[in-house]
């Protein structure tokens, strides 16, 4: 087990690494001179070389580099173009609220997704998983920004049950859960047609294989069979689908956060985007690798505690 | 269901069972109108071969049919009592309490991330309402009965560190925990080595005698019947055509078709001193066929010559993934083989003769020795004078649905090779295709069709011409009629022999079926960890064995013959060793020694 | 016996290629009918395929003619789904941007399919090294929020409609090259290509003889699963504000625009949603009913 997590570690420390040189190198091999972008073709060539040296590009690249891995390591992540306040800051500020979207909508999805999944696949070809089926279906066909749009209509706009704006900065836990509720029922919805699926499809496979038939000739109840045999056996796909799935999750919120104004890392990268700030930009992807790299770690984990043949090999 | 009862007569009572699928919205029966009954104490065999509907019958049983999808009619009384009319959760109770089952991949049946000890005590929880400290101290009893070695350890362990033949203990604890009146073991030892076979039989056995309950022995194969049987039934497409005493059946068969399997059975030694190999006897509708006369001694030059070869593959593991250790698979093998002969490789699962034969061929890269085919030194070979080799020397797989592209017609298959090495092309081609189906008993029309269509002989069929298309001289036989049912075994075998005969070819036939070996081969070689551990003439090996793996193979093959009372060897747990070694290793040197002409024993 | 002349007529090659490709339609047929829902995800589609090939016939409107006095109409029978802002008609720019979301779809995941597959299948077929040093850096990708990525591409590359098409054809490699690799493993150990390497054949000859054919059918099912998730990430990134530049109409586009008027307009922006979610699901319904027929795990049952 020892060996398993320190082999994991050292991949994820492997893999941040190289992610981080990519993200170094996609910033200033791309055509365009940020300098040009930031202040346009009517700057003067002093004050682009001004804004060069600030930026720090106007030293060999093999010292940028070496700069701005040092950088990332101990928390220097820069200076924002536009704030003129440090990136680190800026993303700390607003990261709790995206943690705290993400996660909400992951119980929801994971709450929501696995049960159904399991029973459609236990009722396989009857009403429930039809129904389960077309829902999870109907659910993954959904754009964030779209389902984003239509429960803002209604249940904001129309029945005014919940804020417009999610602020998430609420001081009541009553405010905090009204301002996250409908972002995590829509990222969670559509995090639960995915689960559902995988669940439903990870359960079929389990039902088919012998040893259900064995703890069915043991004498075993069908519910029994299910929860204790099968579940454990189903997740192991479930768990490696859900870390596949954080992208599309992240992805999610960004849009969720537009459509509600809630702040978070989705607005700030928009923002970034749209005023050229890479200092900024070059610090989300920091942060998202770190993230990634992060949940794949917890996810490979995960999968070691569930199934007993990882430990040994 | 209690226990405890004093009724007489049969402990499972079947009558007039008839069991149906539904395919595309009809029912089609799979068993029909089957009785038969079994006693206490009692072994009663289902013997049949593929698609006779052997295992339907004891899944109607214990009614593990898929409920909208088959239908049961009817009546099944256990110890007199009809468990067709039971509700389900009396027939829970039924199932691991009154009957325990034990089925053929022992591989697959335990699961994978449970404990076995957890698995085991749980039928004991279920059905004996033990806790959970009881029920532990019965698990580790009953491990100690099933003779898993150093059992306390192993009940905390998961599946996957077991062997095949330690689960298939495991399931024989997990459906005797209970006592129960009946078991039903679906062919239980199809997927074991010989020699594991023998000991698992061993065990069921005794443990019934221990626990007196009636047993429904599902196999297909006669050896295992004769061995374990009381009373044998035996089932055509679903129909029972014949039911009589182990030792009547054997000795005077009514129904033609028992009388075809049971000629189908190769018995080993029948061969006596000769040297040649003989065909099976062709058995026509009546099931008999006379015994035909050896084939003619045709062996010519030395084609393939093999030396000190060995083949290892790197075990890694650590932190750094890192080789720890090697499997010696193939370890110092030297033999060769003349045109017209067959050689055969025979050992237990792990042994090393398939990675031996793959090897020969250079699909596996060796890591040692020479191998020298028709003059030319493979092991120096390029790539691309590998490739025009192979022409000469092709292989034949063990399973005959996947050595087929699904996606090729038969006819596409067998004209691409001869086109990739530019042989024939265009109608020449073509014909060829058509011949080379008829040379294999096939008709030039089946070319048209896809291999999903054929029988598993057929595509075995099909898997020969494909491979005689490049005209090869020598042939690697990997298992390949294993998968077969024993009258296509027969069938298949003769073909080859008859091949042989025409063609010159060599065969490197590799088997664990030494009953199969005896008819095909000239001479026989036999691999234990790698390593060829006695080689000679096919009579001397078999008649006059040296080595004492070699007698262990040889006694452990089911003789077909109720009346050969087989030595019982007692409940020996032995477990095949690993061909794992650490890096710094060094093979031993070994010495061979001459025990007649061509036969050599390793010194042990 | 079979006459000699006529056996080689018909086991010529190009009758084994007839009866190959009617067993492929056949078995697409047989497909098709396991779940019939695909027949449904299909029909739809093609039906949104045609009304975006033939949209300069079928649009009522120019998609660009702006009208100061028909702002924010609500629908009516001159404009049924109603005009934008700027007096346009929203149903003929809803059919003006189908053209663009298939085709920014269609030759992303062409491309991807294509590119994905390739490396799927080299991974998957010399295994080793090879296939843990390509896999791994699919997985970072796989792993990297694809929308993040796609949005720093377009920032950078700028919003043309051939930067989108290269931006999610990087998003989508890795998971072909996943969906590829699997198949690929699974087939490569089956005995036929130990046969082929037997056989003398190149390691091209079974790569893409023997293995592409057997795993072609995974992977075009997953292209129209992926086909939708395209569409789906060409639309978010145009409600970014990444999408085709305006005025060229765009859903996403739309739909952003729309957003800005929800309180008293907001069918400008339900319209253009519910396209998406129509296109979306019929390629969804076609390719999970598909999924369910080529699944092997599934066929015990039947």
């Amino acid at each position: 087990m020892t060996a398993f997590i320190l082999k994991r570690l050292g991949f994820a420390v492997i893999t941040l690494f190289a992610v981080l040189t990519i993200v170094f190198f996609i910033v200033r091999i791309l055509p365009g001179d940020p300098a040009v972008a930031i202040l346009g073709d009517q700057a003067t060539e002093a004050s682009l070389a001004a804004l060069r040296s600030r930026l720090g590009l106007d030293v060999p690249l093999y010292q940028q580099y070496i700069e701005f891995i040092g950088g990332v390591i101990v928390g220097d992540w820069g200076i924002s173009m536009v704030s003129g306040r440090p990136v680190i800051t800026e993303i700390l500020k607003v990261l709790p609220s995206t943690i705290e979207l993400t996660v909400a909508s992951l119980i929801l999805g994971a709450v929501v997704g696995i049960p159904v999944g399991v029973w459609s696949a236990v009722r396989r070809n009857k009403l429930p998983d039809y129904i389960a089926r077309i829902g999870s279906l109907l659910g993954l066909s959904f754009p964030a920004f779209v389902s984003a749009v239509l429960l803002l209509l209604f249940f904001s706009i129309q029945l005014r049950w919940f804020p417009v704006i999610s602020s998430g900065q609420g001081s009541s836990l009553g405010d905090r859960l009204r301002d996250i509720a409908l972002p995590a029922i829509n990222l969670g919805l559509i995090m639960a047609a995915y689960i559902t699926r995988v669940a439903r499809s990870a359960m079929l496979e389990v039902l088919n294989q012998d040893y259900v038939r064995t703890a069915k000739a043991k004498g075993i109840a069908f519910s029994v069979i299910i929860w204790r045999h099968c579940l454990r056996n189903a997740m192991i796909p479930v768990v490696t689908v859900v870390g596949l799935y954080l992208g599309i999750l992240i992805g999610n919120s960004v849009l969720t956060e537009i459509v509600f104004n809630r702040p978070g890392l989705g607005k700030l990268i928009v923002g970034a985007l749209n005023q050229r700030d890479y200092t900024m930009l070059q610090g989300m992807m920091v942060i998202y690798t770190l993230i990634v790299v992060l949940v794949n770690l917890i996810t490979d984990l995960t999968y070691g505690l569930i199934d007993p043949r990882i430990k040994y090999s | 269901m209690t226990g405890s009862n004093t009724k007489s007569g049969p402990i499972l009572d079947v009558q007039n069972l008839t069991t149906s699928f539904r395919v595309d919205g009809a029912w089609v029966p799979v068993v029909k109108d089957v009785s038969f009954s079994i006693g206490k104490g009692e072994t009663v065999a289902i013997v049949g071969e593929s698609g006779s509907g052997k295992s339907v019958t004891a899944l109607s049983i214990m009614r593990l049919l898929q409920e909208n999808q088959s239908q049961i009619e009817g009546r099944i009384r256990l110890d007199g009592e009809d468990i067709l009319a039971l509700d389900e959760p009396a027939m829970r109770d039924v199932r691991g309490g009154d009957i325990g089952m034990i089925f053929q991949e022992p591989m697959t049946s335990l699961n994978p991330v449970l404990k076995i000890g957890y698995q085991v005590a749980e039928v004991l929880r279920r059905h004996r309402g033990m806790s959970a400290s009881h029920a532990e101290a019965e698990t580790l009893r009953l491990f100690d009965l099933v003779r898993i070695p150093d059992a306390k350890r192993r009940l905390n362990e998961y599946p996957h560190s077991f062997s095949g033949g330690m689960r298939q203990r495991a399931m024989i604890a997990m459906a005797l925990a209970c006592r129960p009146k009946l078991l039903i073991a679906d062919e239980p030892t199809t997927a074991l080595d010989v020699t594991i076979q023998a000991q698992i039989l061993e065990l069921i056995s005794e443990l019934q005698q221990d626990i007196g309950m009636a047993v429904m022995f599902i196999t297909h194969d006669m050896g295992v019947v004769a061995e374990i049987a009381d009373r044998v039934v035996v089932m055509l497409r679903g129909d029972k055509v014949e039911e009589a005493p182990a030792a009547g059946l054997f000795a005077a068969p009514r129904h033609n078709y028992t009388k075809m399997l049971l000629g189908a059975v190769p018995k080993l030694g029948g061969l006596g001193e000769s040297t040649t190999p003989r065909r099976f006897p062709k058995l026509d509708e009546n099931g008999v066929g006379e015994e035909p006369a050896n084939e003619p001694d045709r062996r010519a030059e030395t084609i393939l010559e093999v030396k000190n070869l060995t083949t290892r593959f790197a075990v890694r593991g650590g932190v750094l993934n890192r080789p720890v250790g090697s499997v010696h698979a193939v370890e110092n093998v030297s033999l060769s083989l003349a045109a017209g002969e067959t050689l055969a490789l025979v050992g237990e699962s792990g042994c090393g003769k398939s990675t031996t034969g793959r090897s020969i061929l250079r699909l596996l890269q060796p890591a040692a020795g020479s191998i020298v085919f028709e003059g030319q030194d493979l092991m120096a070979a390029s790539p691309a004078e590998l490739r025009a080799a192979r022409r000469r020397m092709q292989m034949i797989f063990q399973d005959p649905y996947g050595s087929l592209n699904p996606r090729k017609t038969v006819g596409a298959a067998i004209a691409e090779p001869m086109r990739v090495h530019g042989l024939k092309s265009g109608p020449e081609a073509n014909v060829r295709v058509g011949e080379l189906l008829e040379l294999v008993g096939l008709k030039p029309e089946h070319a048209l069709r896809f291999p999903h269509e054929f029988s598993g002989g057929q595509r075995q069929r099909i898997c020969i011409a494909r491979s005689l298309a490049l005209e090869p001289s020598l042939i690697v036989a990997d298992e390949s009629v294993s998968a077969l049912d024993a009258s296509v075994k027969a069938q298949v075998v003769n073909l080859m022999l008859d091949l042989q005969k025409e063609l010159g070819l060599a065969y490197l036939f590799i088997s664990h079926d030494i009953a199969v070996v005896e008819r095909i081969s000239h001479r026989i070689a036999v691999m234990l960890l790698g390593e060829i551990v006695e080689i000679g003439p096919r009579d001397k090996i078999l008649s006059n064995p040296q080595h004492p793996y070699t007698k262990k193979l040889i006694e452990a093959v089911p003789i077909p013959d109720p009346a050969v009372k087989r030595e019982r060897g007692g409940l020996i747990t032995e477990e095949l060793k690993s061909p794992i070694r650490t890096l710094d290793w060094t093979a031993p040197p070994r010495r061979y020694l001459s025990a007649g002409e061509g036969h050599l024993v390793m010194a042990h | 016996m079979t006459m000699p002349d006529v056996t080689s007529a018909a086991l010529s090659r190009t009758n084994y290629l007839k009866i190959t490709l009617a067993s492929v339609f056949n078995g697409l047929f047989k497909a098709f009918n396991t779940n019939k829902t695909s027949w449904i995800g299909l029909g739809v589609f093609v039906v949104v395929c045609l009304l975006a090939i033939f949209a300069p016939l079928i649009a009522p409107y120019d998609p660009l003619d702006q009208s100061i006095l028909y702002r924010l109409k609500a629908p009516s029978a001159a404009h049924w789904f109603g005009t934008d802002y700027y007096g346009r008609d929203t149903l003929s720019r809803i059919l003006w941007g189908a053209r663009i979301s298939l085709t920014i779809g269609l030759l992303s995941i062409s491309a991807a399919l294509v590119i994905g597959t390739l490396i799927g299948l080299i991974a998957g077929y010399f295994g080793g090294r090879t296939d843990i040093i390509i896999m791994q850096i699919m997985d970072v990708l796989l792993a990297f929020p694809s929308l993040i990525l796609g949005l720093i591409v377009v920032a950078m590359l700028g919003p043309s409609v051939g930067n989108l098409v290269v931006a999610i054809a990087l998003t989508a490699i890795p998971p072909f090259a996943r969906i590829a690799r699997a198949p690929t493993i699974a087939v490569k150990n089956r005995e036929f290509i130990e046969a082929g390497h037997a056989l003398g054949y190149s390691h091209w000859r079974l790569m893409f003889g023997h293995i592409l054919p057997n795993i072609a059918p995974e992977v075009l099912v997953m292209g129209s699963l992926w086909l939708a998730t395209a569409i789906r990430v060409e639309a978010s990134l145009a409600f970014i504000g990444l999408g085709v530049n305006p005025p060229t109409p765009t859903w996403g586009g739309m739909i952003r625009e729309g957003f800005e008027n929800i309180l008293d307009s907001f069918w400008l922006a339900l319209f253009p949603s519910l396209a998406i979610l129509i296109v979306v699901f019929s390629l969804n319904l076609l390719g999970d009913g598909l999924r369910d027929a080529i699944d092997p795990r599934l066929k015990g049952e039947q």
